[in-house]
């Protein structure tokens, strides 16, 4: 599952050396992919570090809400397949951590600065799930959007990040394909689970639909982030296409789009049909414009999940030094009593 | 949901302090079937080279070896934007008393470190000059390592899962999920939904 940030760019790139600037910007424009060693400007460096640092905490803290729902599987095999995901997802942080170490920062400060928030991830991650079928929603819709997300980044031009993207998207494939099969195993169930199934993706699609981020900025094609190659497409263009193959896909297993009010706790408390989800004379599907008030509400801390992911981590940061202290000195004092 | 998740949590206000000690950083690399070249894996971090290794072990790609070493064993050329030239490769001559050095070539930037040959040099700044004339050509960048750096994992040592995986794979689910689109889906519906799958998967 992904979340990469919009890179920000918080350094002006003019006060790069000119020359080497442009040699940069040249190679990334001939395709060149970028290794650790090269020159790069600092923004680019800052930008790339932001932009997969929050990738590794997606990751990690991506794997809690799934990570619930091991002990309540349905079905042996089932079990299985959600723990090998969570342990893929862990998987993807250590590799993701690791590409931003080669950036600038210990993987131990990325860590103390994710549990103590001064670092984000993804927004997605802080709405409940408190069905079976949420599991089955976040597999194929959340992590379909990954998968979207991804494999244009996969396109980008840092080296190391390309590499672990690829390795990443083969084992995405599994997540998705896992949440493919049970949606549509619970789609051709009883009433009870299509009802189940309906209420987890009136949950989900407004997420999904923000998964891409805000709208794009005039001229975001020129800036940095897409001019690096750091970001291949925009936010609204990546939004279009998960719209375009999900809503009808959505329609022809019975689910109907709808237009969510939700109360603090991410519950649904009032619904009607999204009438603009139909396809235009080209094709594109239309959808109602997300809440970007929840949006921004959720990233500034205030979702409905945001302080207990933050603090599941944290007390599984806390439990975990005894670990660390044993690896890295021989000190096996016990952990805090849980 | 177990009591754990429910509970709410307190803390104090400081976060523990950092564990002391070294955790040095690793290089792992894979080799497919006994005759095959060594290729990247991944870093891993550990406090040890047997740590290292036993965590190495633990990757889900069947292989028949694994080979660790310390990042900082690495002897590199700066990674070229063109491949480079194929030099002269006269000089195959190795002083037995040398030691021995692994050379890893990346062909293209953005590729993997693959194991290409092994040579004898006296240190590791002649061992990068002689695997830069008799294996950089078509390369980007090469690398040497001291083969004596290197932990190979023993025949044997790597122990696969026998029993079915295919629940924690996408071709474990592609049939059946076909199946269930087509019951509500038309073909051409299917199809069109399918161009954004991974194409490449385990």
């Amino acid at each position: 599952m992904s979340g990469a940030a919009n890179p920000v760019m918080p350094i002006d790139p003019c006060q790069e050396d000119p020359e080497k600037l442009a040699e940069f910007e040249s190679n990334i424009a001939n395709g060149v992919l970028i290794e650790p060693g090269d020159w790069m400007p600092q923004a680019y460096r800052v930008g790339m570090l932001r932009m997969s640092e929050h990738h590794a905490n997606s990751e990690i803290v991506g794997a809690l809400p799934e990570g619930e729902w091991i002990t309540r599987a349905p079905s042996l095999r089932r079990k299985l397949a959600l723990t090998a995901k969570v342990q893929d997802e862990v998987g993807h942080g250590q590799m993701l951590y690791r590409v931003s170490q080669d950036l600038g920062k210990s993987r131990e400060d990325m860590l103390r600065d994710l549990c103590t928030g001064k670092t984000k991830y993804h927004n997605c991650f802080n709405y409940p799930a408190p069905t079976w079928a949420d599991i089955a929603m976040i597999q194929w819709l959340i992590d379909g959007a990954a998968i979207m997300n991804q494999k244009t980044l996969a396109d980008g031009a840092y080296g190391p990040y390309v590499r672990t993207m690829h390795r990443i998207n083969m084992e995405e494939a599994f997540h998705f394909k896992s949440g493919e099969d049970m949606v549509l195993t619970l789609m051709s169930g009883t009433k009870k689970q299509k009802q189940m199934t309906q209420e987890a993706f009136d949950r989900w699609w407004g997420p999904s639909i923000m998964f891409f981020g805000p709208p794009d900025k005039p001229g975001c094609e020129d800036m940095p982030p897409m001019r690096w190659r750091m970001k291949i497409e925009t936010n609204d263009s990546l939004r279009q296409r998960f719209v375009n193959r999900f809503a009808p896909a959505a329609r022809d297993l019975g689910l109907v789009v709808h237009v969510c009010e939700k109360n603090e706790e991410g519950f649904v408390t009032d619904k009607r049909v999204d009438e603009l989800c139909t396809p235009d004379e080209d094709g594109n599907w239309g959808f109602t414009t997300p809440n970007w008030d929840e949006f921004f509400k959720v990233i500034r801390g205030n979702g409905p999940c945001n302080a207990h992911r933050l603090a599941l981590r944290r007390f599984s940061y806390e439990q975990g030094a005894w670990v660390r202290r044993a690896i890295a000195s021989g000190d096996t004092t016990l952990p805090p009593a849980a | 949901m177990s009591k754990i998740r429910q509970r709410n949590f307190t803390f104090a206000d400081e976060l523990p302090p950092h564990a002391d000690g070294v955790v040095r950083s690793y290089v792992v690399y894979t080799a497919r079937k006994d005759d095959a070249p060594h290729r990247y894996a991944g870093y891993l971090n550990a406090p040890d080279i047997a740590l290292a290794v036993s965590l190495a072990c633990e990757q889900d790609e069947a292989c028949t070896g694994i080979w660790v070493h310390d990042v900082q064993e690495i002897t590199e050329t700066p990674c070229a934007m063109e491949k480079m030239d194929p030099q002269d490769t006269s000089d195959t001559t190795d002083c037995e008393s040398d030691p021995e050095w692994v050379v890893f070539g990346q062909k293209r930037r953005g590729d993997i470190h693959v194991e290409l040959a092994s040579l004898r040099a006296a240190d590791s700044e002649s061992a990068l000059s002689r695997a830069v004339a008799r294996h950089g050509g078509g390369m980007v960048q090469i690398r040497v390592v001291p083969h004596a750096s290197i932990h190979a994992t023993e025949p044997g040592q790597l122990i696969w899962r026998t029993h079915d995986q295919t629940y924690r794979m996408a071709r474990g689910y592609s049939k059946s999920v076909r199946l269930k689109w087509e019951a509500v889906r038309k073909a051409e519906d299917i199809d069109e939904y399918r161009k954004d799958d991974i194409k490449d998967h385990f």
